[in-house]
């Protein structure tokens, strides 16, 4: 697991120089606003990726790496990190460099490129980081930025583009699958046109070949394709000089034509029409429909997108919040009207096109009539009637952009499907071919038929291919989007619920008694997050619709936590929690030290802060221990921040009695102890006199405390006796008789630590007078904690009911709970 | 957490149990989904065309439909 053990900086964001060895263990660096803290997560963030995310991202315009990367004044070449590192499967520490001058490349022992690339890779995610910036980010926002930023930290906001680009896909290939659909339906139009029907039906094409083979002595066939159509059929005998001409089939195309200027069909081809022309007047009239249509998905995804600031995530323009939310939510509802407005268009123009792919190929063959009559100027007006219709039919294939309604008024639309001279033209055609051309023999007849079939169907055939052909690749990308967005929600949910499950139990570690029925859910919702909690017992709210703010972070934290160990642990262990004390609510940051302590053993904690008293919540909790600690403070343009390791008390008041100075050894013992009581009352919730002031002391939290652990000592004993554990009995007296050894020792001097502060009398004490005092309070520190895990021993609560006084490993456990 | 072993990303655990249910559909081709592979791994599906020519990639040259 990759752990840190040393780290050198030269030159970057504020920092000049700095080496810090926090040998895999837990490492704090605090100090106040602005020393310099940050620049040293910076600095393991660019190791480790060649970035520095602070630099990157939204509101970072203007900002890059080799600029604004050095500390100020220095020059790319200068700035550079160094990390020795523990790595998986490697037994020996590897070093890192970076620079910032060649940023993409990582200098280390590439005989180690196999183990150490998986643990960049996971690097890069950025997960073994958390900001103050990132709890704001997706815990106290509003809920749609929540979920896209915990898509963010699970790295999943890839998923909606290759989601959006799968359903392109499907687009793309349905519009290429209805152009062969189109040729299809006018490949059926014609055969329509030729048997004569209205709707195409195989049975009928059927019936018509057979009835024609009857007619030419042929045996029923089974199968319309166009190969078998004539299958052992000889032509008929006839003169080559009559076969230019076959009046039935004339007649027969003149009837369909005709048809059409029947008044049911003129009624219903102005209906259509007019309905067209209404639709496509709603878009003329308000073409920003259109454009809103054009935009929906990306409205609908910025609608996504905006984060609690309210600013627009595409140019960041500023707005209030809320207000932009309103306005692409007008844009939505006018997008979706357009959807459906332009729906109802594809169908009335699909409509109106099947008619007229029913008279077109009749025209044409009338045409070929009307020209072997030398009818020139009939086949100059059939022209001009085919070529309009043509036209209109070409416009009903896409009718927003090509449909014209002024083109085509209203009173001429069934001029357009028969003119006014249509009955003339067809009754001079039909009459001169009948006069002048023979009947043809029923066989004859029959074989033409067969013919312009054969070609129809071929043209059908031909058709269909190409349409399957369209059809294959879609219905794949339909099912590749299914299987995709099926594959996700599994997944999603999965991860989940066991981030939801470690979610929960860090959480009611936080808050104890206060919410140990706490539970939550996550579930996917689309591409995003439905993230509720459960609210004493109330039902599932949003986590910021009834809980304190307090609550809120310290769910921030547990839910980062959580996601964090499910995504990178066993892999990197280095976890990087950046000033984030303000994100853990006052009342549960002891907690949360117990937390970190006992429940990651196994992680490595680098702790900024600016917050002394968290620092020193840190240590008594076992976190981390003197060596771990490194001030930053009095930082300067030109040095970056001056360090400090803060030696541990005990050591401090030994280089004071070195030099006999009494005074300053007994007020930091007094000043070491304020802080050390208070936090030993606060984990085993002594009881301390109320003060109005708030000024409590010494004198307060010391008795509190040392009263308090007795009193647990014999609730234990009394356990212990309940159960007839004799042997946990006799441990826990003999830790009494121990306390009462150390108690009466401790009280015995403490007013001397007392004395020396209040009456300014210290001066009369000498090194030898004070060695008592100190190690009776080394004795007395002791036993509120571990010896193993050196964290403070606290209490535990189930229902509000005391359960065991215990330390982080468990090796203090004491039951108070009696049989 | 004790594997050593990077947990794949979720995009990455999607990507491949979505093939590895194409592999078991009747409808694709084992081309298809080894160029889909490719495809993830190689372009992370930014261009859709090329998810189309992974789709079409058994229909041999002449299938243009549009």
């Amino acid at each position: 697991m990759m752990k840190l053990l040393e780290l050198e900086i030269q030159n970057i964001r504020g920092i000049r120089e700095l080496i810090i060895t926090p040998k895999g263990n837990n490492f704090v660096i605090w100090g106040p606003n602005g020393s310099g803290k940050s620049a040293v997560v910076d600095s393991i963030d660019f190791l480790l990726t060649g970035e520095i995310s602070r630099l990157t991202g939204r509101g970072t315009r203007g900002i890059s790496l080799n600029d604004h990367g050095p500390h100020i004044d220095c020059d790319p070449e200068e700035a550079w990190v160094r990390g020795v590192f523990q790595i998986p499967n490697i037994d020996e520490p590897i070093e890192l460099r970076r620079c910032i001058k060649s940023s993409s490349l990582l200098e280390y022992d590439t005989s180690f490129s196999d183990q150490l690339e998986p643990v960049l890779e996971v690097a890069q995610r950025g997960q073994h980081v958390l900001t103050r910036r990132d709890i704001l980010r997706y815990i106290t926002a509003e809920a749609s930025t929540r979920a896209k930023e915990i898509q963010e930290i699970l790295n999943i906001t890839e998923i909606e583009r290759i989601r959006s680009a799968l359903r392109r896909t499907i687009t793309n290939l349905e519009r290429d699958k209805d152009a062969a659909l189109q040729v299809v339906e006018n490949a059926k139009g014609r055969v329509n046109a030729t048997i004569q029907q209205d709707k195409y039906k195989i049975e009928s094409v059927l019936e018509f070949i057979n009835n024609n083979r009857e007619i030419l002595s042929g045996s029923p066939i089974t199968e319309h394709h166009s190969s078998r159509l004539k299958e052992g059929l000889e032509p008929p005998i006839m003169k080559p000089s009559l076969v230019t001409l076959n009046l039935r089939m004339l007649d027969r195309d003149i009837v369909n034509i005709r048809k059409i200027s029947t008044e049911l069909h003129k009624k219903e081809i102005t209906k259509h029409e007019k309905e067209l022309g209404e639709l496509l007047d709603t878009f003329k009239r308000e073409p920003s429909l259109l454009r809103e249509l054009a935009c929906l998905e990306l409205i609908e995804l910025g609608i996504k997108l905006i984060d609690e600031t309210g600013s627009c995530p595409l140019c960041d323009t500023e707005w209030t919040p809320g207000e932009l939310i309103k306005y692409l939510e007008e844009k939505q509802k006018k997008a979706r009207e357009a959807r459906k407005i332009k729906t109802r268009i594809t169908a009335v123009s699909s409509t109106l096109a099947r008619i007229t792919d029913t008279v077109i190929p009749s025209l044409e063959q009338i045409i070929n009539s009307a020209d072997v009559l030398d009818e020139k100027e009939i086949v100059e007006e059939l022209r001009s009637w085919l070529s309009k219709l043509e036209h209109f039919s070409d416009a009903l294939k896409s009718p927003i952009d090509d449909y014209v309604p002024e083109s085509y008024p209203r009173e001429e639309i069934p001029t357009l499907f028969f003119p006014h001279r249509g009955s003339k033209i067809l009754e001079k055609i039909q009459k001169r071919a009948h006069d002048e051309f023979p009947k043809t023999t029923p066989e004859q007849d029959a074989w033409d038929s067969l013919t312009r079939l054969e070609e129809n169907l071929k043209a059908l055939e031909e058709a269909h291919e190409q349409y399957e052909k369209a059809e294959i690749p879609f219905n794949r990308a339909r099912s590749l989007y299914t299987t995709f967005i099926e594959t996700r929600d599994e997944i999603l949910q999965n991860t989940y619920d066991e981030v939801r499950d470690r979610f929960v139990d860090i959480y009611r570690k936080l808050h104890g008694t206060d919410e140990s029925g706490f539970t939550a859910s996550l579930a996917p919702l689309e591409a995003g997050l439905n993230f509720e909690v459960n609210f004493y017992g109330r039902g599932n709210h949003p986590p910021h619709a009834l809980h304190s703010e307090g609550h809120q972070d310290s769910m921030g934290v547990s839910l980062w936590l959580a996601l964090s160990e499910y995504l990178i642990g066993g892999v990197i262990e280095l976890t990087i929690l950046d000033d984030v004390v303000m994100s853990v609510d006052s009342g549960h940051r002891r907690q949360t030290c117990n937390l970190l302590a006992s429940d990651f053993p196994d992680k490595q904690f680098l702790i900024t802060t600016h917050d002394k008293t968290w620092v020193s919540q840190l240590k008594n909790g076992g976190v981390v221990d003197s060596s771990g600690i490194l001030e930053f403070y009095n930082w300067h343009i030109d040095t970056g921040p001056q360090t400090n390791y803060q030696p541990d008390m005990w050591v401090r008041i030994e280089e004071d009695l070195q030099r006999n100075d009494v005074p300053s050894a007994a007020q930091k013992l007094r000043r070491g102890s304020e802080d050390f009581f208070r936090a030993v009352s606060d984990a085993l919730e002594a009881k301390i006199t109320f003060k109005e002031d708030y000024q409590w002391e010494l004198g307060d939290y010391l008795p509190a405390a040392m009263g308090r652990y007795k009193d647990l000592l014999k609730i234990a004993k009394a356990s212990a006796q309940s159960w007839g554990n004799k042997e946990l009995f006799d441990t826990y007296q003999e830790r009494d008789s121990i306390r009462s050894q150390i108690y009466d020792r401790s009280a015995a001097e403490k007013w001397a630590v007392n004395a020396s502060i209040h009456y300014n009398n210290w001066t009369t004490f000498s090194e030898s007078d004070f060695r008592p005092v100190i190690e009776a309070f080394q004795d007395l520190y002791a036993l509120f904690f571990c010896a193993k895990c050196g964290g403070l021993l606290h209490l535990t609560k189930v229902d509000n009911i005391p359960q065991n006084v215990r330390c982080n490993c468990g090796e203090v456990n004491w039951n108070l709970v009696k049989k | 957490m004790s594997s050593e072993t990077p947990r794949k990303s979720l995009m990455e655990q999607i990507l491949e149990t979505t093939f590895d249910k194409l592999d078991t559909s009747e409808i694709f081709k084992p081309q298809n989904v080894q160029q889909l592979r490719d495809l993830a791994r190689n372009d992370n599906f930014r261009s859709y065309n090329r998810i189309i020519e992974a789709l079409k990639s058994d229909l041999g040259e002449d299938d243009e439909t549009s």
